[in-house]
């Protein structure tokens, strides 16, 4: 079931790339482009049935280049369109992810006893957090969509490559740093 | 540490960024956002190192191929709640699981105790470490998870898989002056009625024909044919070119469960046997009695895994010094060189009276390949190939050709007992 769920995220997502690269002009141009997303799409359905996440990067890629990027610069789409397909990418990552981890365990089950139950409790319950946390970052986003109209900051090209190259420095600090800061705090609030 | 799906997921959130700077757009920035209050959530969500003990339990350490063993784990939680804890065992391979699975997710609660529990079945003899238990946190989000790794492995002994070959008649020819079950064409005690003899002072009255007596109208007395026991050396070929076939049934395998069969059989029959197997080295199990000597050859054949370049001939060297000269030799080989042959020869000139078990590789082989009307014919031409060189062999030692898709005892079935005269 989660893999046929994967698998139709997979398709679902494919429409909205489908549909910008359908508005290409020029046949060649649009029939290598279509010819990549089927290829991305293709893909897709690979990692979601054979449960191996990383062939989904491909698709994921695809998809943003022919999804987001032509919403973004050519059929300026609107931004909470945008948003929910970048959290649908992210929902198809996490789901391929979850599939991996607990699909193959699932399967293997041959009859229902309590440790079955448990891990489909446990995959379930994964899935459940999993979705909730993507609801919240699509709520989230939309809440702080505000923020963003403000006309603000620097135009100057190289002011704003710095200000890239800061942001992705930052970025990657968080990304190294060994647990969560809430962790950390509350450990120490224990030893207190 | 963090999962690929998070590396993946700061990828794009640093690409983009990249996108949103140099394209000076704030639309392209906007998309960041749920990236990172995903990734948000996920950092406030932990994945605790487990603290876990592990204690395993086997319904028995020493089985035989085929036969199922049940392995248990006893989880214990000895640290804070673990909302995810993926259990996995590790199997070697070759090892069936047939009932539960060695690989779970939980949720662990402090204190908690959990069992897991499954059913393995050998498919190849060997011995076996089974674990260490791999034990994995994850975060719900699927963004970290820490690992730690359970030691408690168990120790599995698989010995070969034994044919029932009861009805076989394959006894040593030659007999020791001691007492056994093989008829030895002298007088002495025995069952089986040799002869009549006049009746002399001393001798038994429950061995006095009656109906002889009667007949004669004096009396007579049955005389028995001595049962003695013998020796019988086998010998395994178990060189690298000697194997033939996927592991679990492969000509070495095939060779070992004959050999498994043969010597329980034979020992049954109060004879010694002795083993030699050619491998990488050469060792060897010196002939005795008893079910003992059983467990000692099946130890010696656990370990064997097909290997080595050695020429065949060195079996000649070992058995002229170390072993009785009037031992029956069953040679277990599925004569795929020419030295095999010339060492059969060898042994006969000897004086070694010779049985050639052998696995048939052609038919091994065959097995591994869809039907094919190119292949049958290849197939066909190894088959005639073998069959002369099976005559051939004929004239220094009997052979019993044995097609793996039938039973052992069947094969057997063509072997002429005792007594034979050359």
């Amino acid at each position: 079931m989660l893999r046929g769920l994967a698998l139709g995220l997979v398709l679902l997502l494919a429409v909205p790339p489908f549909l910008e690269v359908a508005a290409i002009e020029h046949p060649n141009q649009r029939l290598g482009a279509a010819a990549i997303v089927a290829l991305a799409v293709v893909a897709g359905a690979y990692a979601s049935v054979r449960r191996r996440p990383l062939a989904a990067r491909f698709t994921t890629i695809a998809y943003g280049l022919f999804g987001l990027g032509f919403a973004l610069f050519v059929s300026v789409r609107p931004v909470p369109f945008l948003l929910a397909y970048v959290v649908g990418l992210l929902g198809m990552n996490v789901l391929l992810y979850q599939v991996a981890a607990y699909g193959p365990v699932l399967a293997a089950f041959r009859e229902e006893d309590a440790i079955a139950r448990r891990t489909r409790a446990v995959a379930l319950r994964s899935l459940g957090v999993s979705g909730l946390a993507l609801a919240v970052a699509y709520g989230g986003s939309l809440a702080l969509l505000p923020l963003f109209a403000v006309e603000m900051g620097s135009t100057d090209p190289l002011a704003a490559l710095g200000l890239a190259a800061a942001l992705v420095l930052l970025l990657m600090m968080l990304a190294v740093l060994p647990e969560s800061p809430f962790v950390r705090e509350r450990q120490q609030w224990r030893l207190r | 540490m963090r999962t690929t799906l998070a590396v993946g997921l700061l990828g794009g959130v640093v690409l983009l960024v990249a996108i949103a700077f140099l394209a000076r757009s704030w639309r392209a920035l906007v998309l960041i956002v749920p990236i990172v209050l995903y990734l948000g959530v996920g950092s406030i969500l932990t994945a605790p190192a487990p603290v876990v003990t592990i204690t395993r339990t086997m319904s028995r350490d020493r089985t035989a191929v085929g036969q199922e063993v049940e392995v248990r784990l006893r989880i214990v939680n000895e640290g804070p709640r673990i909302p995810s804890l993926e259990v996995f065992d590790n199997l070697p391979g070759n090892l069936d699981v047939v009932k539960g699975r060695p690989h779970i997710h939980l949720e662990l609660r402090p204190r908690e105790v959990v069992e897991m529990a499954y059913v393995i079945v050998p498919q190849v003899k060997g011995e076996y470490e089974i674990g260490p238990v791999l034990l994995r946190a994850r975060e719900p989000l699927g963004l970290r998870y820490s690992e730690e790794i359970g030691y408690s492995e168990g120790r599995l002994v698989v010995a070969p898989k034994m044919e029932d070959v009861r009805k076989v008649r394959v006894v040593p020819r030659r007999v020791r002056a001691l007492m056994g079950q093989v008829r030895s064409r002298q007088l002495g005690t025995g069952l089986e009625f040799f002869s009549l003899r006049e009746y002399l002072p001393g001798d038994e009255i429950r061995h006095v024909n009656w109906k002889a007596t009667a007949r004669r109208d004096r009396l007579l007395t049955n005389e028995y044919e001595a049962e003695r026991s013998g020796d019988a050396i086998l010998i395994l070929d178990a060189r690298s070119e000697s194997e033939v076939g996927p592991v679990a049934r492969s000509t070495t395998e095939l060779g070992i469960a004959a050999v498994v069969s043969l010597a329980s059989k034979i020992l049954e029959t109060r004879n010694r046997v002795g083993l030699i197997v050619q491998r990488e080295v050469l060792d060897w199990v010196y002939p005795r009695y008893g079910k003992k000597q059983l467990y000692r050859i099946v130890d010696a054949l656990v370990h064997v895994r097909a290997g080595g370049e050695w020429p065949f001939e060195h079996v000649t060297w070992v058995l002229g010094r170390y072993f009785p000269s009037d031992a029956q030799i069953i040679i277990v080989s599925p004569l795929r060189d020419a030295t095999a042959l010339d060492v059969i020869a060898d042994l006969r000139g000897h004086g070694f009276d010779v049985l050639v078990v052998s696995p048939n590789p052609v038919e091994v082989e065959r097995a591994m390949f869809p039907r094919d009307p190119y292949a049958d014919l290849a197939y066909r031409v190894l088959r005639i190939e073998r069959e002369s060189m099976i005559q051939n062999l004929r004239q220094f030692a009997d052979v019993v050709d044995w097609n793996p898709s039938e039973p052992l005892a069947v094969a057997l079935k063509g072997v002429k007992p005792y007594p034979r005269r050359r």
